[in-house]
């Protein structure tokens, strides 16, 4: 795969991967976002098993 | 020949301004950095030792969470939201400057690697840097008993949408603030700090006090953090780390006269003449009233975050008296939030938001009627009344309603079990100290017998872990002794094992 947008450096302007390409671009960035849900979200569910988990052990 | 030899000069200096500039907000971000290894540490100081470790992992996903979130919509909203909701005939909420903000766009050409664009990144990369410094401000205040995910959740929520939105709209030169009421901010008291601490009271008043905080008759105990030097250490830190912010307030060109945030002349050694004699009166100021090492670096600050407003006018001993004001507002103020019982652990309401506003305020007190340019009107009192009103809702208000929702959710506050156990033993693979925790495992048996304590296996509920106490500490044996006997009592309640960073 060539990710480059430039031939030559030489008078370019945008040089980052894909630069031009815009849906790849926009499916990269909404990764990075998907990426970002997840963890929050995989985060409140790890907290909400562990007060569970301590709320168990608590009244053992 | 000349005309070769000028346009060669002409060429040169170009290519170096450009540097020069880029150089400049390179390290001013650098720097900022160290504001975020301050409140790391404050933080972490503030915290007692069984929370240590949680308020790090907080402060640190805040600062990693800004990145990416301010780079997908905060740096656009700066660009476009300066005149929303208001468009040509009332209130429009797509009054949105779709057009001027399509740099800001995050697959636009100008947001990554280009040749032939060197502000974009350096701007934003600034940008971002306060964003973080904002989240930073409201995480001291929820330590030791707000989720992770709701901390992260509106920490993004702050840094990337409101304060960035108060920023268009009173940081920007065509913000209509600005060029309605004339207000003046050049250094952010009031779109960072007076924003960030009204937000972090309107998440507290829905979190509730930490357990320990009051009593039942109401009065208030002094939860204090299990590390003073590292707090004070901390403090120190953010300071370094604000030369490097209020260095970025200024819009840096080399071939003409500095401006700050709106276009107005200005320059660094004004800036630096207020820096200094601001925080010196926010020092002398709370040592007046509590002489506590925590309270005169907090005063440092609020000295600072006192004077922001108008560091760019204010005669040095006019700048010491603001912050010595702004020292004497903030245990006074923090006391006052106390009784409200409303528990911020580190004051920040009274830091940020309280010296914010004073500072907001004493522009309009000292400085009405210095100029603007172009179309921005002349400073007023009523001006800067009116824009702190409107930093303190905008901050508080979408705290206190998605506070509200989270916790009718029950996503806002974790559970009180995790709370009197330690967020560090409940959710954090490494321990703060770890040879503390095999002493006080060896030192303390009869407290285990107690059998409310609870008991926990760790984040993964993988059993208990970590190593036995050791058998060759002579002094410690009958203890260790005793405690294995009881080990082997069924009806006994397990201690709490001394855990091993994995």
């Amino acid at each position: 795969m060539n990710s480059s947008p430039v031939e030559t450096f030489e008078g370019a302007g945008a040089i980052f991967t894909f630069a031009g390409q815009e849906g790849i671009v926009q499916g990269i960035f909404w990764a990075m976002c998907a990426v970002l849900v997840l963890v929050v979200v995989s985060s409140a569910i790890h907290e909400i098993a562990i007060g569970r988990k301590a709320a168990r052990r608590s009244r053992r | 020949m000349n005309d070769d030899v000028q346009a060669a000069i002409d060429a040169a200096l170009a290519g170096h301004t450009t540097i020069n500039l880029e150089i400049y907000y390179w390290w001013c971000t650098g720097l900022m950095i160290a504001i975020h290894a301050g409140f790391l540490a404050y933080e972490m100081g503030a915290s007692r030792s069984k929370h240590a470790l949680a308020s790090g992992v907080k402060n640190i996903l805040a600062f990693a969470f800004m990145i990416p979130t301010f780079f997908a919509f905060g740096w656009w909203i700066y660009l476009s939201g300066y005149n929303w909701p208001f468009g040509a005939d009332g209130i429009d909420l797509m009054a949105w400057d779709f057009e001027g903000a399509a740099a800001g766009v995050p697959w636009s050409e100008n947001m990554g690697p280009n040749l032939q664009d060197q502000a974009s990144g350096v701007f934003w990369a600034a940008f971002t840097l306060f964003a973080c410094t904002t989240a930073s401000i409201y995480s001291g205040a929820v330590i030791e008993r707000i989720k992770l995910s709701a901390f992260i959740f509106t920490a993004v929520l702050l840094g990337s949408v409101v304060w960035i939105l108060g920023a268009s709209w009173g940081w920007h030169p065509s913000g209509w603030m600005v060029l309605q009421w004339g207000y003046r901010d050049v250094a952010a008291s009031g779109v960072v700090h007076t924003i960030a601490g009204f937000f972090a009271l309107g998440i507290l008043i829905p979190l509730g006090p930490r357990i320990g905080k009051y009593n039942a008759d109401g009065s208030a105990n002094d939860l204090r953090g299990h590390n003073m030097p590292l707090t004070v250490t901390g403090l120190m830190m953010i300071i370094i780390g604000f030369f490097g912010f209020l260095g970025a307030c200024l819009i840096y060109d080399p071939g003409n006269q500095w401006v700050n945030i709106y276009g107005i002349p200005s320059n660094l050694s004004a800036f630096v003449f207020n820096t200094l004699m601001g925080m010196a009166g926010g020092i002398i100021g709370c040592y007046f009233i509590t002489r506590d090492p925590f309270w005169m670096m907090s005063g440092a600050l609020g000295g600072i975050f006192a004077v922001a407003a108008g560091l760019d006018l204010y005669y040095p001993p006019l700048a010491f008296l603001i912050g010595f004001i702004g020292g004497l507002i903030i245990p006074v103020g923090a006391k006052l939030i106390e009784k409200m019982g409303i528990d911020d652990a580190v004051s920040a309401v009274a830091v940020h938001g309280f010296c914010g506003v004073w500072g907001l305020l004493a522009v309009g007190i000292f400085c009405a009627g210095y100029p603007g340019v172009g179309d921005i009107p002349a400073i007023s009192f009523m001006g800067q009344l009116k824009g702190a009103g409107v930093m303190i809702l905008i901050g508080f208000v979408p705290a206190l309603i998605i506070g509200i929702l989270l916790r009718v959710f029950g996503l806002l506050r974790v559970r009180n079990e995790v709370e009197l156990m330690g967020l560090d033993e409940a959710e954090i693979p490494s321990q703060s100290y770890p040879e503390f925790a095999r002493w006080e495992e060896a030192t303390a048996g009869d407290r285990y017998d107690r059998p409310s304590r609870p008991r926990y296996d760790g984040p993964r509920g993988d059993g208990p872990r970590g190593d036995a106490p050791r058998r060759d500490a002579p002094v410690l044996r009958d203890r260790v002794e005793r405690q294995e006997m009881d080990r082997n009592d069924p009806d006994r309640v397990p201690p709490v094992p001394p855990r091993r960073p994995s």
